[in-house]
């Protein structure tokens, strides 16, 4: 007993050593910042120090909802971020699938390469790539194309009705390259057997794939998208900030949580204000995560994920 | 001995956590605290204690209490260390930092046994950087401020040391170099928490229009009539002109994006009041919201127009790129911009073309003027003293000043004949080690040679153009937001929305003005006027008396 215990230990021992700069990773910026929580009721005075700062309750709360802002741009991250939940699973897991019917290994290489290579361009970039597509003088679409086809040049960065559909396409763009490696390897992690077995049986590639794939990768979905879930109140914050390039004009449909704490503080620069939008976009982030689990434990308990 | 080990144990835990509060929040007693704790190391089990001291050494750097330069001021302990911190405008931190650095310390090492740490920051970079600073209580012992939104948010988020009685003591230098009125500037309630750099004050508007275009087309006359206004309101007759001048390109250049506007707003003569939500007119003596007055409506009005006629830049409100950038690329014939008078020749030196640089408004003086380079000694500062004896070189130390703003002579700069300097041969503004291209950030800026690329005017020319200007009515008052800090983060966030659209015409001032007055007013910005107007009162009540 007490042998194969030290065996087990000794064969863990790697592993876990493995784990270590992650989970060091995660204590320094992920639960240490907790302590920091308490400067969201505070306002901050340097001259007393921080633990020496009045307490303010709730004041520090009160600039997310002072405009008329505050529904525009809670609505704004929502929606853009369920689209990109949505439309983020079902292309993603497409991908995957076609991915993993690729049979010639050269090509599956070029795919993926092709795919990823966006998500490891800098936003800034991206949004450079984009402005050289959309800018009103020399931009791509109004220069090459419209004007080629004798049509009147179109404004991007001062139309609001174009940008939701702009915002959408880059992000998934970006970002499916990554998101359907996740999905492409626990599509490969399926028994080979269940196939040659559904073949023997007569199930074309499709039944293989509704009858197969998709009910295996399920575990994977829900798990992906409730860890989306938690962070449906955040968004991401290089993609609305840089890519519609600041523009006044375009905020009604780009200006988000996240891009409008940063504009509000640019001028005052005060971190209780700042924790404060913190502390409630992952109060309601953590909040909707333990009501998506609920609902997902209710339905299909094995898929849940605590 | 059992129980002395307990009591050392203790007092030595006590003791660290003194030093870690002092560390997180004053950094200043550190030294006292190290001398207490040599004493108590007597009375200690040497092992015990020197354990626990190579432990709260290392937390202690981990969280960056002691950094290197303390460690070595440990050594050296007649010279004090400081560090400064300031901002590179270009962004790029001149190759030779080092060697000026060595050299500056050779004369301020003798002279107040000072040890100063040369940090300058990309501007684009510093406001970040500065608060980033301030939240960690990292050791900074002198910010210079690069706009006035830096030092009001040092002042109001409470991170200045006071200065008077470092000024009283070490200062001389100072009192007498810098006007009394410009120390009332960042004076608040009797306190002074910055020193402004002693230069040229007056802001303007002006207008810079390619030379080349111009006297090609025979225009010259036509900027000659140009003539500073008073404000926007009496800016008709320079519209005027500058129309029929852009007319005339527009149609022989038809490819030349005619016009980025850059700072409009200062077209309308007033004093913004830290942010801009809440101003004085100048011809004023209240608070009045500057986005509802018939002069930002004019402003918006006319940009509206010119956008419609062509004359804006497609893409003036998109573009990153600065003004003078898109001169360089032959793509832009004109750009305004607001600015002190020295500035004119660094703008030659990067928008690449001989240029007409007209004054379209009569200079001013505001607070902003004063709090834009200024001179701070932060909390977060160990050596307060040993900052101002350096500062008070910076203001009275032609040597000082000189070395910092165009390096070491024979290497950066050579003396020419008639008593100004220069480059050295083979090397310019883009090539040079140490090109001393701000030279109006240092100290007191009239003890500075004359540059023949970058003096425009000399120092007494400079007085002359400061001594037309008019003042601001409020001069010296600072207002404190800190019981309205909602409505002006929300306000805020509305002018970022609109008002790159309207100052640059890309939105129609007759529906979008509208629309933004009455989202500033529903974000608050009539709370914040009546806070701003009950302090000036306020303020204006403590001078009476």
């Amino acid at each position: 007993m007490k042998t194969k215990k030290r065996t087990n230990w000794a064969r863990q021992a790697p592993l876990l050593a493995m784990t270590l700069p992650g989970m060091l990773y995660l204590f320094i910026n992920n639960y240490i910042p907790i302590g920091g929580l308490f400067i969201a009721f505070k306002d901050i005075d340097y001259s007393k120090g921080i633990f020496k700062s009045d307490w303010v309750g709730l004041e520090n709360f009160k600039y997310l909802f002072r405009t008329e802002d505050a529904f525009l741009i809670t609505r704004n991250t929502l929606l853009y971020n369920l689209v990109f939940i949505v439309l983020g699973v079902v292309i993603c897991v497409a991908i995957a699938i076609m991915l993993s019917e690729v049979t010639k290994k050269f090509l599956m290489k070029f795919y993926q390469t092709a795919l990823l290579l966006p998500h490891l361009i800098s936003i800034i970039i991206i949004a450079y790539i984009v402005y050289a597509f959309l800018n009103s003088d020399t931009g791509f679409i109004n220069h090459s194309i419209l004007g080629a086809l004798g049509k009147e040049p179109v404004n991007f960065y001062a139309e609001t009705k174009y940008w939701p559909f702009i915002l959408v396409f880059v992000y998934i763009w970006k970002s499916m390259g990554y998101t359907s490696i996740i999905y492409f390897s626990a599509v490969l992690g399926i028994d080979r057997s269940l196939y040659e077995a559904a073949t023997v049986d007569g199930a074309g590639k499709l039944k293989q794939i509704f009858y197969i794939t998709l009910p295996l990768l399920k575990p994977t979905v829900i798990t992906m998208v409730l860890m989306n879930i938690g962070r449906i109140f955040y968004s991401d914050f290089g993609l609305f900030l840089q890519v519609p390039m600041n523009q006044g004009a375009l905020f009604r449909v780009t200006n988000t949580i996240d891009t409008y704490v940063y504009r509000a503080l640019m001028v005052n620069n005060d971190i209780g204000m700042a924790s404060a939008a913190g502390l409630y976009q992952s109060l309601v982030g953590f909040l909707l995560v333990l009501g998506a689990n609920l609902l997902v434990r209710k339905t299909d308990p094995d898929s849940a994920l605590f | 001995m059992k129980n002395n080990e307990k009591v050392g144990l203790e007092t030595i835990q006590v003791d660290f956590e003194k030093e870690k509060t002092a560390c997180l929040f004053y950094n200043k007693d550190t030294k006292k605290n190290r001398k207490g704790k040599a004493e108590e190391g007597k009375v200690t089990n040497m092992k015990r204690w020197k354990k626990k001291m190579a432990a709260a050494a290392a937390l202690a750097y981990m969280t960056g209490c002691l950094g290197a330069g303390e460690m070595t001021a440990m050594a050296e302990s007649d010279v004090r260390n400081i560090t400064w911190m300031y901002a590179q405008m270009s962004g790029m931190i001149p190759e030779d930092l080092q060697k000026v650095e060595d050299a500056l310390n050779a004369i301020t090492e003798e002279k107040i046994q000072v040890h100063v740490k040369l940090n300058p920051v990309s501007f684009s970079d510093y406001q970040n950087q500065i608060s980033l600073i301030m939240a960690s209580q990292e050791k900074m012992d002198i910010i210079t401020t690069a706009g006035s939104n830096i030092w009001s948010t040092l002042l109001n988020q409470r991170q200045l040391t006071p200065l008077n009685d470092l000024l009283d003591e070490y200062g001389s230098g100072i009192t007498e170099a810098v006007p009394a009125d410009y120390l009332k500037g960042t004076t608040v309630n009797g306190n002074l928490y910055a020193i402004t750099t002693n230069s040229t004050k007056s802001d303007n508007w002006n207008i810079v229009l390619r030379k080349d275009l111009i006297d090609q087309y025979g225009l010259q006359d036509e900027v000659e009539k140009i003539q500073a206004a008073a404000s926007m309101a009496d800016m008709d007759e320079n519209i005027e002109i500058l129309e029929g001048i852009f007319q005339v390109i527009q149609e022989q250049e038809p490819e030349m994006g005619i016009l980025y506007p850059w700072g409009d707003h200062m077209a309308i003569n007033y004093d913004q009041i830290s942010d801009k939500l809440g101003v004085m007119f100048y011809d004023g003596d209240s608070i009045e919201n500057l986005y509802a007055s018939e002069e930002y409506q004019k402003l918006c009005e006319t940009m509206y127009a010119w956008a419609q006629a062509g004359y804006i830049m497609k893409d003036a409100a998109t573009t990153t790129e600065s003004a003078s950038s898109l001169m360089k690329s032959g793509r832009l014939f004109a750009y305004t911009l607001s600015s002190g008078r020295g500035n004119y020749v660094d703008e030659a030196a990067t928008n690449g073309y001989e240029a007409y640089y007209v004054n379209l408004r009569q200079p001013s003086i505001s607070n902003g003027s004063i709090t834009l380079f200024a001179n701070c000694i932060p909390t977060t500062s160990t050596e307060p003293e040993a900052a101002m004896e350096f500062l008070n070189l910076l203001y009275s130390d032609p040597d000082v000043v000189n070395l910092m703003a165009y390096g070491i002579e024979g290497e950066h700069y050579v003396e020419t004949e008639d008593g100004w300097i220069a480059y050295p041969e083979g090397t310019d503004a883009s090539n040079s080690k140490y090109p001393g291209d701000q030279s109006y950030m240092y100290g007191n800026t009239f003890l500075l040679k004359n540059h023949e690329t970058y003096t425009t005017q000399t120092a007494e020319e400079g007085m002359a153009y400061d001594a037309q200007a008019t003042i601001s009515n409020c001069m010296g008052f600072n207002y404190d937001p800190s019981t309205i800090k909602n409505e002006v983060a929300a306000c805020s966030a509305v002018l970022a929305e609109f008002r790159t659209g309207l100052e640059m015409g890309a939105i129609d001032p007759a529906t979008e003005l509208p629309a933004f007055l009455e989202k500033l007013e529903k974000s608050g910005i009539n709370e914040i006027i009546a806070e701003k107007q009950r302090q000036l009162d306020e303020w204006n009540a403590t001078l009476e008396e």
